[in-house]
């Protein structure tokens, strides 16, 4: 320790000294162009560090497109109305060219003859169906647009049901290896990005053909020619886009991919915010937050290097295809070949036509990026959605009509967390109906771990956990869980009520019962003198409720459960105070009448009236017995006990 | 509005250089683009005036080539100026709120639930960055060529001009009276994606229990329940919104009718006034201003979303953290020495009374424990020392010098305060115990990270561990025990050498073995120094000269150990009861 004073550091003035902006970019800036190659590599990996399988992938696609499947009368006439649309839309230009040629110029017969008066009468009647239309065309987009919203609503609504339902089935393993900032992100911003294709991308896709095949249709039937010069320059068009949005691909995947970075650090940051003051981190987590979202700059920078260079090119092609136009139409009036002379009105007409037919493309590449936007976030949620259950449900599970006996048998049970970190060794052991059975041990004895077994939040390597003679594998989970009631070590307390808490948002359980449960555990007195009682509001995570209070509500929520195998946590009681903790042990007393009861537990004194008492020690049964059969065998029992009680004899004399 | 804009325009004037070179880049392009339609105007005229030939036609086309060439490079140029701008400034805004919110107390945190923070810092400011972003290079973009095509329109026909200006107004107007319902909406449809997320983000770190109960049904069922509700609101806002481009198409429709008709009536009736070339290019150049004026609406739309989001952030970001450096605060103290006296000190919430009148004092180099029945205040004299909460009536002093003058870093680089729960990083076990200290590679500072883990009696547990100290842990250190969460917290904070040393029933998940072997090595480091002991359990004030109990936030017995045993009062009471229990067990 003599050296300690070194490690310190020097005084900083935090709340003054703060770096700036320009600071924290700078030296960034300086080697943007250096990371750009690895930007681009990241790309091909998602964040668990998979390559992508294929750069468009239909597989994908078509999941996706299934779930537009109980909707589909709503599609079909959503689709109906577009395809409407598109066939009004290419009509106006054909209008104009009409009333060019036919009565404003008026240069061919039968209109040259034509008074101008008649003309203007043309015109006024050409110029009343192109109001016409515009109204028809007003209702149709209007309809189609709401018609495709709620489509997206919905099918959006169905994923993040989806997602938040398969999360809720995923084994326990699954959330220690995962940020819960992930997760989040796969319910929000990804989900986002699929409806954004649903409704932007899909339909707006359709709409888009549509329009293009409308265009095409009113084109060549005015003039084939000219339609096919117009459209000659879209091979090149098309092989310049296609460049552009493999690079615009990988840019957005390692966007989303350092998106999803940042929010994890900033969800974890935000949690533990009192941490990083009370340890002067401040600066440092900032410094650290400024890192990961400068290489999130860096994939934005990167993202629109490529994007700028999209709508450009749709531009300049654009311009190359009205000069096309221009040139066949001079060489037609004015050149050898007068086979179809191009009128004013045509040249006009397919002026616009070739803007209009510019548009549904240009935004066909806008949509390209919504795909992929939604491709990585799909490939994401598809993933998640694919997470193997390790902890599955069998096929058949076994009833439940009365309950559990209580019977819970350990077969040879081997388990470990992580590959060959064996936390039980071929463990063995009995425990009958209705007997009370508590485990010690020092930490890390693996303890905890038998209770997360008996519960099947974690399922075995090797042997088997048995509850009434069948194994837990053959039960269905929830409904096992249901009848196994656990008090945790970590009081866990949701947004609500303190009712809501208790009855962990059951309507059903009445308030009798509640209070019935919270007396019983002690809880009753403290909850009365909150200002609105069993109404008092929740904050998230608990905030403002002590940890013993916590607790009291821990506990009364699983005594409301009222279930057939009860698992208590001894960590659990640790922050009550020891008249409390008599209250609830005189309770666990109470409860452990007619039901199997298995305490984890620390102290010793809190577990004399068990039945049985088994001795853990790395994983293995070392003894068992009840306590003074234990004590008499003079082994490892013994001796916690005696180091217990040492601690307790001179408490402060040490 | 007008707060929006100044607020915004501090964090588009650090890019001066990119957002101006942008701006004149877009004059370039509005100037361009309205150009072709006057070249093809132009040609048309060429053709009915039978003055087209096949020499000429490559004049047009090559103004036509060299126009889009000029129009498409400064699209390019200004995407790359103004919207890499704009993702710079998200990152300036993301950098300010993180730094904010590393000053606001834990009342902050307490009323801001972290997904709504979350969305926030998402949602929001996705928001904001759209509108210095987009927004303003499509604004920008909209008012040049606006300009420029009514300026060409004008010297084609004045008349034309008038009307098609006639109808302009009546756009915009429409346009906003259905923005300001867009807008109301909108407002309820984040607020619902706020209350979606965050209930998401609270089932998902609540899922132990979430499954330990079974309950998962019930929480897929408000999940729904949320989620039918953001349908809904999503639902109504696509009533307003959905119209505003079909109606902005039928607008222009009517624009045109009206203008094929007048312009059609003038060129085929007065015969000179208006070629066919000056009136096509008169409707090309307003079909040119179609998708300009159109996103006109989405811009407004788009500003209209970030200033609501800019309001949010920004109510955040006048969040005064009520404990702060201020006017007391007394630079030159740099150092605690350790000595905490309490004067009177009285803590109230709204009418309740958490802690009456205690005093108590505490030497440097004293431990000193504090018990008390579950809800007695004794957390609340932590965070009375921490300062992240304030007495109400009453001083606190630290080496005889009022709290309020020591500034906040120096009493908390002093200070170890080893919570209940603690909260630990996603970091290796390595990085979590050196959280205090800075990072370097140095053998130094590994070697103290084992010492201060031995001391804590963590090592032999981490030495288990397949990396040992480099092993990371999960989000919230989920692969350790209550027990080794506890011990590595204690390592945490000793590592600093504080001064004032915290035990916040910090022991409590541990087995007495461990606790008594804890205690023993902290006497040694904390020499000099004064350790303050929360505790329910008596065995852990084995070091404690003194003792206090606090009972309804009273200080109602001290003194030592013996001292309170022979008091007879609750302290005495307790101990009899834990000695019974020893006793039983020694039975």
């Amino acid at each position: 320790m003599a050296d300690a004073d070194t490690t310190i550091p020097p005084l900083t003035d935090m709340s003054n000294r703060r770096y700036t902006v320009e600071e924290a970019k700078a030296e960034h800036r300086a080697t943007r162009r250096s990371r750009r190659r690895a930007l681009r590599r990241e790309g091909d990996f998602d964040e668990d560090g998979q390559a992508f399988k294929k750069a468009f992938d239909g597989q994908i696609m078509r999941r996706l497109l299934r779930y537009l499947g109980p909707y589909r009368w709503q599609l079909l006439s959503g689709i109906l109305l577009l395809l409407a649309y598109s066939a009004v839309v290419p009509a106006f230009p054909s209008l104009i060219a009409r009333a060019v040629d036919n009565y404003i110029i008026a240069g061919q017969p039968p209109y040259n003859g034509w008074t101008v008066d008649q003309r203007l009468q043309g015109l006024t009647t050409i110029v009343l169906i192109y109001l016409g239309l515009r109204i028809l065309n007003f209702g149709l987009r209007y309809g189609y647009t709401y018609l495709v919203s709620w489509l997206g609503q919905h099918v959006i609504y169905d994923i993040r049901k989806e997602i938040f339902t398969k999360v809720q089935r995923l084994h326990l393993g699954f959330f220690d290896r995962t940020p819960v900032g992930r997760l989040i992100t796969r319910v929000t911003s990804d989900v986002d990005a699929i409806q954004q294709m649903m409704t932007d991308g899909v339909v707006g896709l359709i709409a888009d053909i549509g329009l293009i095949v409308g265009l095409m249709v009113y084109m060549f039937s005015i003039n084939w020619q000219l339609a096919l010069i117009t459209l000659a320059v879209m091979p090149l068009l098309f092989i310049s886009l296609n460049f552009l949005r493999t690079r615009i691909r990988d840019a957005y995947r390692t966007v989303r991919l350092r998106i999803s970075r940042s929010n994890a650090f900033l969800a974890e940051n935000l949690e533990g915010m009192k941490t990083i003051q009370t340890f002067n981190r401040e600066l440092r987590n900032q410094q650290a937050f400024d890192r990961v979202n400068l290489g999130l700059l860096d994939a934005h920078v990167e993202q629109i290097r490529w994007f700028s260079l999209f709508y450009p090119t749709v531009q300049l092609v654009g311009g190359i295809s009205t000069a096309l136009i221009l040139y066949y139409t001079a060489w037609q009036v004015i050149g050898p070949g007068v086979a179809e002379a191009v009128t004013i009105g045509v040249f006009i007409a397919f002026n616009q036509y070739s803007s209009m037919f510019f548009r549904p493309l240009q935004d066909l590449s806008d949509k390209y990026n919504i795909m992929q936007a939604a491709m990585a976030s799909s490939e994401r949620i598809f993933g998640l959605l694919d997470t193997p259950e390790l902890i599955a449900d069998p096929a058949n599970p076994l009833g439940f009509d009365s309950g559990f006996q209580g019977e819970v048998e350990f077969d040879n049970v081997h388990f470990a967390y992580q590959n060959d970190e064996w936390v039980l060794r071929d463990l063995s052991f009995r425990i009958a109906a209705g007997e009370s059975v508590a485990f010690v041990g020092h930490t890390g004895a693996g303890k905890t771990t038998i209770i997360s077994l008996v519960s099947r939040f974690y399922d075995v390597q090797q042997g088997s956990v048995k509850i009434d003679g069948m194994d837990v594998r053959d039960y269905d989970q929830v409904e096992l869980r249901r009848h196994v009631g656990i008090v945790l070590q970590d009081p866990f307390l949701f947004t609500g009520t303190v009712r809501s808490n208790i009855t962990l948002g059951d309507d059903t359980v009445p308030l009798e019962q509640v209070i019935e449960a919270a007396k019983f555990v002690n809880a009753h007195s403290f909850i009365e003198r909150l200002p609105r009682g069993y109404d008092t509001p929740v904050r998230e995570r608990g905030a403002g409720f002590s940890t013993g209070q916590k607790q009291l509500i821990a506990f009364a929520r699983a005594l409301v459960q009222n279930p057939d195998i009860l698992l208590v946590l001894d960590e659990a009681t640790a922050n009550i105070d020891t008249e409390t903790e008599e209250l609830i042990q005189d309770a666990l007393e109470k409860l452990m009448q007619g039901r199997t009861t298995i305490i984890i537990a620390h102290r010793l004194s809190t577990i004399q009236d068990v039945d049985r008492i088994m001795v853990m020690r790395k994983g293995e049964l070392l003894e068992q017995g009840n306590h003074f059969e234990l004590l008499e065998q003079e082994g490892y029992y013994r001796r916690l006990y005696e180091l217990q009680y040492q601690g307790q004899e001179h408490p402060a004399e040490a | 509005m007008r707060q929006t804009f100044t607020d915004l325009s501090r964090y588009v004037r650090r890019y001066p250089g990119r957002y101006l070179a942008g701006l004149l880049t877009l004059v370039l392009s509005g100037y361009f683009a309205t150009l072709i339609p006057l070249i093809v105007g132009n040609a048309v005229d060429a053709f009915t005036r039978d003055a087209m030939t096949l020499d000429t036609v490559w004049g047009y086309i090559g103004a036509l080539v060299g126009a889009t060439v000029i129009a498409a490079l400064s699209t390019i140029v200004v995407r790359r100026t103004i919207l890499n701008a704009s993702w710079e400034i998200q990152f300036d805004i993301r950098r300010d709120l993180f730094e904010h919110f590393t000053r606001l107390d834990s009342a902050f945190f307490d009323d801001n639930r972290v997904g709504d923070l979350m969305a926030r810092l998402t949602a929001d400011l996705n928001a904001v960055r759209m509108f210095v972003g987009v927004a303003i290079f499509q604004g920008v973009n909209t008012i040049f060529l606006l300009g420029f095509t009514l300026w060409r329109m004008f010297q084609l026909s004045t008349d034309l001009t008038l009307l098609t200006l006639l109808m302009v107004p009546m756009i915009v107007a429409s346009f906003f009276l259905l923005l300001r319902s867009v807008h109301k909406r909108y407002e309820r449809v984040q607020q619902q994606f706020s209350n979606v997320s965050a209930m998401a983000q609270e089932n998902f770190n609540g899922i132990r229990v979430v499954k330990g109960f079974g309950i998962e049904d019930r929480e897929i069922e408000n999940f729904k329940r949320l989620n039918d509700d953001f349908i809904q609101r999503n639902l109504k806002l696509t009533k307003v919104e959905g119209p505003m481009f079909p109606l902005m198409e039928f607008l222009f429709g009517a624009t045109i009718s009206l203008l094929l008709l007048l312009g059609g009536r003038t060129v085929l009736g007065a015969g000179g006034a208006l070629s066919i070339g000056e009136f096509s290019a008169f409707v090309f150049l307003f079909e040119g201003i179609q998708w300009p004026l159109i996103a006109l609406g989405w811009i407004a739309n788009i500003v209209q979303r970030g200033v609501t989001s800019w309001g949010r952030l920004a109510v955040l970001l006048q969040t005064k953290p009520r404990i702060t450096d201020g006017v007391q605060t007394d630079y030159s103290l740099r150092t605690v020495r350790g000595e905490i006296e309490f004067r009177d000190v009285t803590l109230r919430f709204d009418d309740f009374t958490a802690l009456d009148r205690v005093s108590f004092k505490i030497r440097a180099g004293e431990a000193v424990g504090i018990t008390g029945r579950t809800g007695a205040g004794k957390t609340l004299i932590v965070n009375l020392i921490g300062r992240t909460v304030e007495p109400t009536e009453g001083q606190i002093l630290i080496d005889g010098i009022d709290i309020k003058r020591f500034p906040l870093e120096v009493l908390r680089r002093h200070i170890g305060l080893v919570p209940q729960e603690p909260f630990l990083f996603s970091d290796t076990i390595a990085e979590n115990i050196a959280f205090g200290i800075p990072k370097d590679d140095s053998e130094q500072r590994a070697a103290r990270i084992r010492e201060v883990a031995q001391l804590a009696q963590l090592a032999g547990d981490v030495d288990g561990f397949p990396q040992g100290f480099d092993t990371s842990l999960g989000e919230r250190g989920v692969t350790l025990s209550g027990g080794q969460r506890q011990r590595t917290a204690i390592a945490r904070a000793i590592i600093r050498d504080p001064s004032i040393l915290i035990l916040d029933d910090a022991l409590s998940a541990v087995d007495i073995h461990t606790e008594s072997e804890i205690l023993k090595g902290l006497v040694g480091v904390q020499k000099g120094r004064s350790t303050l002991v929360i505790a329910h359990r008596l065995s852990a004030f084995q070091n404690c000269n003194r003792i206090y109990v606090l009972a309804d936030g009273r200080i109602t017995e001290d003194g030592t150990h013996q001292q309170l045993v022979e008091h007879d009062g609750w302290y005495a009471d307790m101990h009899r009861r834990q000695q019974l229990e020893a006793d039983l067990e020694a039975a």
